[in-house]
């Protein structure tokens, strides 16, 4: 049965592997042609960032765009600390200071708040610990000369590495970064990171704003501008460089945010999969997310079973053998190491992971990032796939009892 | 953005076919490579068995001596023959293909199980031997107390080097199988038979099996 499982599992794996490895070759990227200059209102949405909003909004007031055409809203959700101060001190006209009055409720509603008062036809949402590369705004405006783009996203690159955890987040956000571009090229993101994503502001108005009852605001805005034939577009040739949680108890509270976060929006969006009229969305990447979640709780199951069996047949054999059980080991020959070989899974899974190691590998090339900390990479690959799980069902058990939303 | 996309789908899916043609190539070789391996190592003890068995009727038509050499030889053929039914048990779990092979494997191999067995029942009987016993195991391969069984013959057979022992799949449809079953009453599984005569049917732990011997 199992065996059964792991061949389709594979088969779909390494299809979706070799689709992104084939984009990958007839990729053909060309820069948009910037003729004007839009005014762009950038949004920091800020609550209790006394210690990184200096340096967020000084990087923002550097950005390589026509100083008239550019502002920065810092939207303060309530902060105890001293975020409103430091911001106030700016003499600077171009940085405002907004104090929303519903405190603390989420950054949805910091967004929206900070919409409402932007000057630009571009609103851009920069998260309070996130720095853009100089020629962000100049590299990226350009792609909203097309009407059917609605928001334009970067690469996000991970600034501390110094913990474990943040190692691990490294390489992920690399592969992630990748997978995004490939996935802009045939038309299929679906994400509009928090890092640094500029809309057309009239487009969000449109739509009705940011969903402010919503776990992952960034993503539900950005699958309602597919569904209201909006297309979401990345600019690679810049990066924006973020903080990742530096320890478990962080991660895990954000991961179970962002996958509940997935579940729900998913389940909000449901007409979309399968669907033609959605393009590429609807018949190929929302049949992923759903096997991507399948696959998570299938293999939970069967792992677990199997799991248990082999324990049990163990803990059996030894409590029988009284420990004898080491007097029938033999170290087998060569021949009959090679001739034990399960072909049945070791085959798909090996294939599966070559083409895995393939992308991680071209990934590291696409970014310009080193391949570097090999025990992260080692866990990455092999343990922490069970954490993600764990999450995975962590989320999926808060949204079936219906538990408290925390942001 | 991605024009002539069908036809992008379609190259994947053909590359990703290929891959698993491969892979099904691939398994169909190293099966073959299994069923050669196990057809060879089983040729042997069928020829080592069919030795035994001719110097045993030689021996009883002109009445020579050969109970001590004959007794010597036993312990190597019975691990020759736990050694293959543990390799193809394993290799029958591994199979992609060749499931008539391995079936015609698994009768041979049962087959031999039971020529020695008589074959060891005929020694002892012409050379009043005792020093060593022989236990017939009926298992059911899907079943755990089958399992439980076979680990604690593992535990007596560990500490006993006089015991042979004969695993027989009790599901195996094969008309000799039939018959021993009819012989013994065998009905449910686990069931092994001691020394050829005494008969348990249920799971017995390697103590109860060691009482048993002594008796």
């Amino acid at each position: 049965m199992i065996e059964y499982y792991i061949w389709v599992i594979a088969f779909i794996t390494i299809y979706v592997s070799i689709f992104w490895i084939s984009v990958m070759f007839i990729e053909d990227v060309k820069k948009p042609k910037l003729d004007k200059f839009p005014f762009v209102s950038l949004i920091v949405p800020a609550l209790n960032e006394e210690n990184v909003i200096k340096n967020t909004i000084d990087s923002l007031l550097s950005l390589n765009y026509p100083k008239d055409k550019v502002e920065i809203i810092v939207v303060d959700d309530g902060s105890t600390d001293k975020t409103k101060e430091i911001v106030s001190a700016y003499k600077d006209k171009r940085v405002r200071l907004i104090l929303n009055e519903h405190k603390g409720v989420g950054k949805a509603s910091a967004l929206n708040k900070g919409i409402l008062n932007a000057k630009g036809e571009i609103v851009g949402c920069v998260d309070a610990d996130c720095y853009a590369d100089n020629n962000s705004l100049m590299n990226m405006v350009g792609h909203f000369n097309s009407d059917e783009v609605g928001a334009v996203i970067t690469p996000v690159k991970v600034l501390n590495t110094r913990t474990f955890f943040e190692r691990m987040q490294r390489i992920e956000y690399i592969l992630t970064s990748f997978i995004r571009r490939l996935m802009s090229y045939v038309g299929t993101l679906q994400v509009t990171p928090g890092a640094l994503s500029l809309y057309k502001k009239k487009v969000i108005k449109k739509i009705g704003y940011f969903d402010e009852n919503n776990l992952t605001e960034d993503y539900e805005i950005a699958l309602r501008l597919i569904n209201n034939r909006y297309k979401v577009v990345m600019e690679s040739s810049i990066d924006t460089h973020t903080y990742v949680p530096e320890n478990f108890n962080d991660l895990w509270t954000q991961r179970v945010r962002w996958f509940r976060g997935f579940i729900l929006n998913n389940m909000k969006y449901k007409h979309m999969f399968m669907n033609k009229k959605y393009g590429l969305t609807g018949t190929f990447q929302t049949p992923i997310n759903f096997f991507s979640l399948f696959v998570v709780f299938i293999s939970l199951v069967l792992l677990g079973y199997h799991l248990f069996k082999w324990l049990y047949n163990l803990i059996t054999r030894i409590l029988i053998l009284e420990w004898d059980i080491f007097d029938l080991f033999k170290f087998p020959t060569v021949k009959e190491l090679i001739l034990n070989i399960n072909l049945k899974i070791l085959f798909p899974v090996v294939v599966a992971f070559l083409f895995g190691l393939y992308i991680y590998y071209k990934a590291h090339q696409y970014t310009k990032e080193k391949i570097k900390f090999p025990i992260a990479i080692f866990i990455y690959l092999f343990i922490y796939p069970f954490l993600r799980t764990a999450q995975w069902v962590n989320a999926l058990l808060a949204e079936t009892f219906n538990l408290k939303k925390k942001w | 953005m991605v024009k002539n996309k069908k036809s992008i789908f379609l190259f994947v899916l053909g590359i990703t076919i290929m891959i698993f043609v491969f892979g099904f190539v691939l398994g169909y070789y190293m099966d073959n490579f299994r069923v050669n391996n196990i057809d060879f190592i089983l040729k042997q003890s069928e020829l080592d068995t069919e030795s035994l068995f001719v110097e045993n009727y030689f021996s009883d038509i002109f009445g020579l001596d050969d109970c001590e050499v004959a007794s010597s030889r036993l312990k190597d053929y019975s691990d020759k023959l736990a050694y293959i039914g543990n390799t193809l048990t394993n290799y029958e779990n591994k199979k992609m293909f060749n499931k008539e092979d391995y079936d015609l494997l698994r009768r041979r191999y049962f087959l031999l199980e039971l020529r020695t067995y008589t074959l060891i029942k005929n020694l002892k009987d012409r050379c009043g031997n005792e020093d060593f016993d022989t236990i017939l195991f009926f298992y059911d391969p899907e079943q755990a107390d089958s399992s439980k069984q076979g680990y604690a013959l593992d535990k007596v057979v560990l500490n006993n080097n006089k015991l042979y022992v004969f695993s027989i799949d009790r599901t195996f449809d094969e008309l000799l199988i039939n018959t021993v079953k009819d012989y013994y009453n065998i009905t449910i599984s686990p069931a092994i038979v001691l020394n050829y005569e005494f008969k348990n049917e249920g799971f017995v732990s390697s103590g109860e099996i060691n009482e048993l011997l002594q008796k």
